[in-house]
């Protein structure tokens, strides 16, 4: 029953349908089987109404993206080391025996405390690791990881030399609290003078058999009363929020600064302006609650679209809460013109095809979504070099001209797999007809033709 | 006025590598764009609402591990989320084992009009569609949405279910036919009810 040539005349309808033809266009290339697609293709398109309700799918997205960045905020997993490759040759192996080794080892001292043998390679590993990444994030896990230690070292009781960093949170007489560990700050220790309640501090201690940890150097990273930055110790959350207070700044995944007093660290922030967990706010508010629209400081805000940095992604539009993607306006360029999008165009192929990169494109004409492209819309594009059948830049009107302009355009224009679509279109079905048949709301006439023996008009919009 | 989603490889592949390299705009802006698409895949093959929900959102969580991983996705990212969204799907039948088909909720389209009778018509042929989806054997189902749900490519929806396309080809044919005849016994059982 089913021949070659019939699957391919089904299968082939399949795509002009769902490159937005009509089933009245398959009927014309494929007269012969007529009969039996026609009633095929028509129960093919049941299945395209049959998307969730958009308020289901919104309802699901919205809980689906908490589900999403709660597995973002998930800590790294642990960075495998190289594996052994046994065809190197021996010199080559005699290295990679040493490395192995070294690596090995130093899986061992992960788990290993300050005192204990390994620990200083584990802070190797560890210095390598960051010197590798240069991940303020990292840096940040690893002080959280010291901080651990410490802990543990006071709980047993062991004495050994530590170094850590944190904010100073209370101060009272010798005894300090940073971030959450109390530390013994004798008057005549090196560098405890000024340091104020608020300061983040590197601190040089030792832990006692008593379980105490006595400071012998403590080092001004940052004072308090400046612009605090985001710290990867999460100090300025108020104390009485989590009992592990730097897991929340370990989990920025986008640049953020270090703690260290580099003042060009400030530019790296403006970078990342989507971190608006309200957890943060309470220091970084300045810099991050801020939707990031027509601040005319110096340093440059992503979504200001006439700035010279094309790169889509800055655009951060697809973050749901208060950032406004409107600030873009359209602008066209002395020697570009409208052009109006068909079935098939994509947008990277139309910038390619006019010498331009996708990102112009976009920015040109205010596009965030460069997958999403309605049929047509009027794009700004350079003039075409070979042809003159574009439409003019003062095109408002969709007729039959264009209708004419733009299968010429197919041929020309568009190398795309798409680009027979409109071939066959000819005279009696225009653009209207296609419209009508994928979205259901306007009722056109051709609709009796496409829909018979199903429900007419049967519409949810297929939006999707 | 169509929407259409094509494949734009070019700029799903940038965004791709800008996820694998920890862009979370990026990532974002990929559950953004294929939550829905990958929502309503797994949901006309489960039936139960908050099922669904929790099968396509860890279908994204999975990219994130992935990105982290050694085995992220290189290139046609949405290809690969249809196929964990299916592993999944496979993984759900397994586990759970019997598979309704009857409950005939609220799926009611989103209708601009207000015609209380047209709506009627439209959500019982809306129901009668799905349900006779459901009739049909898992691959059918699968192709069918594939290709004319999602309006996947001959090529693509061969990637994902894992056959050549020949295959897909002739499967597609049937399962259209098929569809075709469930409807017709759906639409009597209707008339007698």
């Amino acid at each position: 029953m089913a021949n070659q040539d019939f699957l391919n005349a089904f299968n082939d309808s399949v795509d002009r349908i769902n490159a937005g033809q009509t089933v009245e266009d398959c009927m014309r290339l494929y007269p012969r089987h007529a009969a039996v697609l026609r009633p095929l293709l028509e129960t093919g398109r049941l299945i395209d109404r049959l998307s969730a309700p958009s308020l289901e799918v919104e309802q699901a997205k919205t809980r689906g993206r908490m589900r999403l960045e709660e597995a973002l905020r998930a800590p790294l997993p642990q960075k495998r080391t190289t594996p052994f490759r046994p065809y190197l040759n021996l010199a080559a192996a005699v290295l990679v025996i040493v490395f192995v080794a070294t690596f090995g080892a130093g899986n061992a001292a992960q788990s290993s405390l300050p005192g204990d043998t390994l620990y200083g390679l584990k802070q190797i590993t560890e210095g390598v690791q960051l010197s590798l990444s240069g991940d303020p994030a990292l840096r940040a896990s690893f002080n959280e990881r010291r901080q651990d230690e410490i802990k543990q070292i006071l709980a047993m009781n062991r004495v050994a030399d530590v170094a850590f960093e944190g904010t100073v949170t209370v101060i009272t007489g010798t005894t300090w609290l940073v971030d959450e560990l109390p530390l013994q700050v004798a008057e005549q220790t090196a560098g405890a003078a000024g340091i104020a309640p608020g300061d983040v501090v590197r601190v040089v201690a030792a832990t006692t058999s008593g379980g105490e940890l006595k400071a012998s150097e403590i080092t001004l990273i940052e004072t308090g009363d400046q612009p605090p930055l985001p710290t990867p110790s999460a100090t300025l959350i108020p104390p009485s929020s989590t009992p592990r207070p730097t897991e929340t700044a370990t989990l920025t995944p986008t640049p953020s600064p270090t703690v260290t007093n580099e003042p060009d660290a400030t530019a790296t922030i403006t970078a990342a302006p989507t971190q608006t967990r309200p957890v943060v706010a309470v220091g970084t508010a300045t810099m991050t609650a801020q939707p990031p629209t027509a601040v005319p400081s110096a340093t440059p805000r992503p979504t200001r679209a006439p700035s010279q940095t094309p790169l889509p992604t800055r655009t951060a539009t697809l973050i749901p809460t208060p950032i406004s993607p409107t600030v873009c306006a359209t602008m066209q360029p002395s020697n570009w013109n409208g052009y109006r999008v068909q079935v098939g165009d994509t947008l990277s192929g139309l910038a390619a095809n006019r010498g331009i990169t996708l990102e112009q494109l976009m920015q040109i004409n205010c596009l965030t979504d460069p997958r999403f492209i309605v049929v047509g819309d009027l794009l700004i594009l350079p003039r075409a070099s070979s042809t003159a059948t574009h439409i003019p830049d003062d095109a408002g009107t969709i007729g039959t001209q264009e209708d004419n302009g733009s299968s010429n355009d197919n041929s020309n224009d568009t190398s795309s797999d798409n680009s027979s679509v409109d071939d066959n279109g000819g005279g009696s079905s225009n653009d209207n007809s296609n419209d009508n048949s994928g979205v259901d709301d306007s009722g056109g006439t051709d609709n009796s033709n496409d829909n018979s023996g199903v429900d007419d008009n049967g519409g949810h919009g297929s939006d999707g | 006025m169509i929407i259409i989603v094509l494949p734009d490889i070019p700029a799903e592949d940038r965004l791709l590598a800008l996820a694998r390299q920890g862009d979370r705009d990026a990532l974002m802006r990929i559950y953004e764009s294929y939550f829905a698409p990958i929502y309503n895949f797994i949901r006309l093959r489960v039936n139960d609402r908050d099922q669904a929900e929790d099968l396509a959102s860890e279908v994204f969580v999975k990219l994130v591990e992935s990105l982290r991983g050694r085995n992220a996705p290189q290139h046609s990212l949405r290809g690969w989320l249809f196929r964990v969204a299916r592993n999944q799907l496979n993984d759900h039948y397994g586990r759970t084992r019997h598979f309704s088909t009857e409950a005939l909720e609220e799926w009611v389209p989103a209708s601009t009009d207000t015609d209380p009778e047209v709506q009627f018509i439209q959500t019982m042929s809306v129901e009668r569609a799905r349900r006779a989806l459901r009739l049909l054997a898992p691959d059918q189902q699968e192709v069918l949405i594939l290709r004319f749900g999602q309006s996947l490519s001959l090529q693509e929806t061969a990637d994902i279910m894992g056959r050549n396309i020949a295959a897909i080809k002739s499967l597609q044919f049937r399962a259209t036919a098929t569809l075709r005849q469930v409807l017709g016994e759906v639409q009597q059982e209707y008339g007698r009810g």
